[in-house]
């Protein structure tokens, strides 16, 4: 048996164990009042006693057992067996009922059992001398007596032990939402009730004694009248000393909770620093406590309002379009949003919002799906950047760089996606125009170069019938051209590599070959300053002529930058499944503040240095660019007046 | 006889320039400044290589090649001439038989025409 049931048992046990005390007891006191002396007479009254007393036991443990059974039905139903709450109700309203049913119960056995007595020993029994009228007002008075001494003991048992069951019920009730119900008996009637009991009880019993002593009836009369109105009067007068102060705290307390907030002027006055002055006490820290919090509350209510109101500002003042939402809704959408929907209000945009969105297209016009939209790509945990086109309301095509990323929660769940998407429609315009600008203007330069090289060659071909100078101008000629054309050619790899219109071969291929030749090459052209170390034999996947180009930017840029002279080694060895290529040189080196910036479009780390040698920087950004496309890195490491070894690794062909 | 060779170029200065240096080699050569004219030179005279600019008025490269390709089939070699970056793509796009870059050295142009004609 459970906690429970024990706390029940208890209740009984206590009961008819305290009734077997005074069981014992009171007949005692009950052959001394009515004066029964004859030792014989008396062990008849015991023997009468005997079976009234179990009767009176039995009867009274029946009501009360059925009294308690609600409570042990509602809590053996625990946890889950109470799915509509009725047991619960019937033993909210048996809690409150047992003490007051269970008190009546048991004073009235107590009188009953004792009246009963009184009007047997009436009768003739033999042996036995009936007994005299007198005899029969004392044991009904006696009878009076034992119901009001029972009642307060009663009750304070019952209240006592039921106390912690009593606490449990009401809080389950709270949790379930059942209103505790029950008739009020307020604290006042019970204290004046109980101070009529704690009167009527001696005195009945004194009044019993005194009659059968013979005291004059007026005299009793007089005397009992006197105590049973003094007695509950002082009772009422206690309970309006106790009660009210409570009353009061209740009051207040009820206010607040009905009004849902505190005026901190309320205060629950404190009559005496007793139990009830120290509720008064804790209630009125209560309300300062209520009233600082509210305080708090509304402060950081005026904070998130400026918080929020400066968000606003902020969003509607963006250029790029927002928009958030959670799983089911949008929830914000800024001004250029809803310009870019074509819509007046956030409200339209709720309704709408997920027609407008499904609008995008992919940049080559076809629709997208919804489950890979952007927001619904980020509600699913993503954070993407892509292009993508949207026809507007007013039938305009825009192209919109659109960035979607979740929004998670304290516990790093998705709640919630937000979109920014900026319109790069007139960008990308220039975009085109600036390559389309460039590719013309270097399809242009290309043949007035082609004729100013053509001919310098030309006229160098004759050169029997040149003097010197004339010779050396047509080569400065000759390498002017050159030169303008590798700026050309720059331009026009930078301008595509920037708008992603690059397309390399993919052929298998041996990285040695392309090294031995570029090396050969640049070999003849510098006069052996370079060299070719260790060169091992690396499959890789590649555009061959890109690759190619890659060796002889390095190796132009290690001979440039080595103004002494010295030589330049390139290598080939396989590291960790990939091929890595090394241009060494011990020329002027790179110092460590333009280092991380050398790969950029257009850097270049030596202007307006001794060591500016022209050029436009595009070199070492097309690199990055060839050999990232590769899948490889490119790297370097560098020290200032001591050299650089600029490194590249390809991916092997597996 | 020696091997004919048509500069079909818009630009005059690099039609000299290569009819200067391919006549110096020995060659005969012809020039044409636009695709139709030169369709007019191959009617009147097959030559036996044919230099072929990709960007001209009236007739451009491509049209040519295709017409030429239309009527005499494979009769004489094209070398796609072009200031464009992806010659060899171009080159391959017309089915011509080699391709030149813009600007080119002399050397690198007297290589690849002789290994089309005899001298």
């Amino acid at each position: 048996m459970d906690a429970a049931g024990r706390d029940l048992r208890r209740v009984l046990l206590v009961t008819l164990a305290g009734d077997l005390g005074f069981t014992l007891l009171i007949p005692i006191f009950y052959l001394r009042t009515l004066g029964i002396v004859w030792s014989d007479d008396r062990l008849l009254v015991v023997e009468l006693l005997l079976p009234l007393s179990l009767l009176k036991a039995f009867v009274l443990a029946l009501p009360l057992r059925r009294l308690l059974q609600p409570i042990a039905r509602w809590r053996r139903s625990l946890p889950d067996g109470d799915a509509d709450g009725a047991l619960l109700r019937r033993a909210c309203r048996a809690i409150f009922l047992i003490p007051r049913r269970g008190t009546l119960v048991y004073a009235a056995t107590w009188a009953a059992t004792y009246f009963a007595l009184t009007l047997l020993l009436r009768f003739p029994i033999p042996d036995l001398i009936p007994l005299a009228p007198r005899a029969m007002v004392a044991g009904a008075l006696f009878s009076v007596t034992l119901f009001a001494a029972a009642v307060p003991f009663s009750y304070g048992v019952l209240t006592a032990l039921l106390a912690p069951v009593a606490a449990e019920l009401s809080l389950a009730a709270r949790v379930r939402g059942v209103p505790l119900q029950g008739r009020q008996l307020s604290l006042r009637a019970r204290l004046i009730a109980f101070g009529l009991c704690l009167t009527l009880a001696p005195t009945t019993w004194m009044s019993g004694v005194a009659y059968m002593a013979g005291v004059p009836t007026a005299t009793i009369a007089l005397s009992a009248g006197l105590v049973l109105v003094w007695g509950p009067a002082c009772a009422a007068l206690l309970a309006w000393a106790i009660a009210g102060p409570i009353g009061r705290v209740a009051e207040l307390v009820r206010a607040l909770a009905e009004r849902g907030e505190v005026d901190p002027s309320e205060r629950a006055p404190i009559f005496f620093l007793d139990e009830v002055g120290r509720l008064a006490e804790g209630v009125n820290e209560m309300v300062d406590a209520l009233d600082q919090s509210r305080h708090r509350i509304r402060d950081q209510a005026e904070v998130e309002r400026r918080r929020a109101a400066e968000l606003q500002a902020v969003l509607d003042h963006m250029v790029e379009a927002v928009l958030v939402c959670d799983r089911e809704r949008l929830r914000l959408a800024n001004r250029a949003a809803l310009e870019q929907l074509g819509l007046a209000t956030v409200e339209e945009a709720r309704e709408r919002w997920r027609d407008l969105v499904a609008r995008l297209t992919t940049p080559g016009g076809s629709g997208i799906p919804r489950e890979v939209q952007p927001l619904s790509r980020a509600l699913g945990g993503e954070t993407l950047t892509e292009e993508q086109c949207m026809v507007t309301p007013r039938d305009e095509e825009r192209r919109l760089r659109v960035t979607a990323a979740p929004i998670r929660d304290g516990q790093g769940a998705v709640v919630g996606a937000v979109m920014v998407s900026r319109d790069v429609t007139e960008l990308r315009a220039l975009d085109r125009l600036k390559e389309q600008f460039i590719r013309v203007a270097a399809h242009e330069l290309k043949t007035p170069v082609t004729v100013m090289k053509g001919y310098a060659q030309l006229v160098l071909r004759s050169a029997s019938s040149l003097a010197p100078s004339q010779g050396a101008a047509l080569e400065a000629i000759n390498r002017g051209s050159d030169r303008i054309d590798a700026i050309v050619r720059d331009l026009l790899d930078v301008s595509q590599l920037y708008l992603g219109r690059w397309q390399l071969a993919s052929e298998e291929l041996d990285l040695a070959a392309v090294t031995r030749s570029a090396v050969d090459r640049s070999a003849a052209r510098s006069s052996g300053r370079v060299r070719l170390g260790r060169a091992e034999s690396a499959r890789v996947l590649g555009d061959p002529r890109r690759l190619d180009e890659v060796h002889a930017r390095l190796i132009d840029n290690a001979l440039k930058f080595s103004p002494r002279g010295d030589d330049v080694e390139v290598s080939l060895t396989i590291e960790d499944a990939a091929a890595v290529v090394a241009v060494r040189d011990a020329g002027v080196g790179i110092p460590p503040d333009k280092g991380p910036r050398i790969f950029e479009p257009f850097y270049r780390a030596h202007t307006d240095t001794p060591h500016d040698h022209g050029g436009i920087g595009a070199g070492l950004y097309i690199c990055k660019e060839i050999v990232e496309r590769h899948g490889g890195a490119i790297w370097f490491a560098s020290e200032e007046g001591k050299g650089s070894v600029f490194s590249f690794r390809l991916p092997l062909k597996i | 006889m020696p091997s004919r060779v048509l500069v079909v170029e818009d630009e005059e200065d690099i039609a000299v320039l290569v009819a200067l240096l391919l006549r110096d080699r020995g060659m005969e050569v012809a020039t044409a400044a636009d695709g139709r004219a030169a369709l007019a030179e191959v009617e009147r005279a097959m030559p036996d290589l044919i230099l072929l600019d990709m960007k001209m008025p009236v007739m451009d490269g491509p049209a040519f090649a295709q017409a030429f390709r239309a009527r005499w089939g494979r009769a004489a070699p094209l070398v796609a001439f072009t200031a464009a970056e992806d010659a060899d793509r171009r080159a391959a796009a017309i089915d011509a038989d080699a391709s030149l870059g813009k600007p080119f050295d002399l050397p690198q142009l007297v290589a690849l025409v002789e290994r089309f004609v005899k001298r």
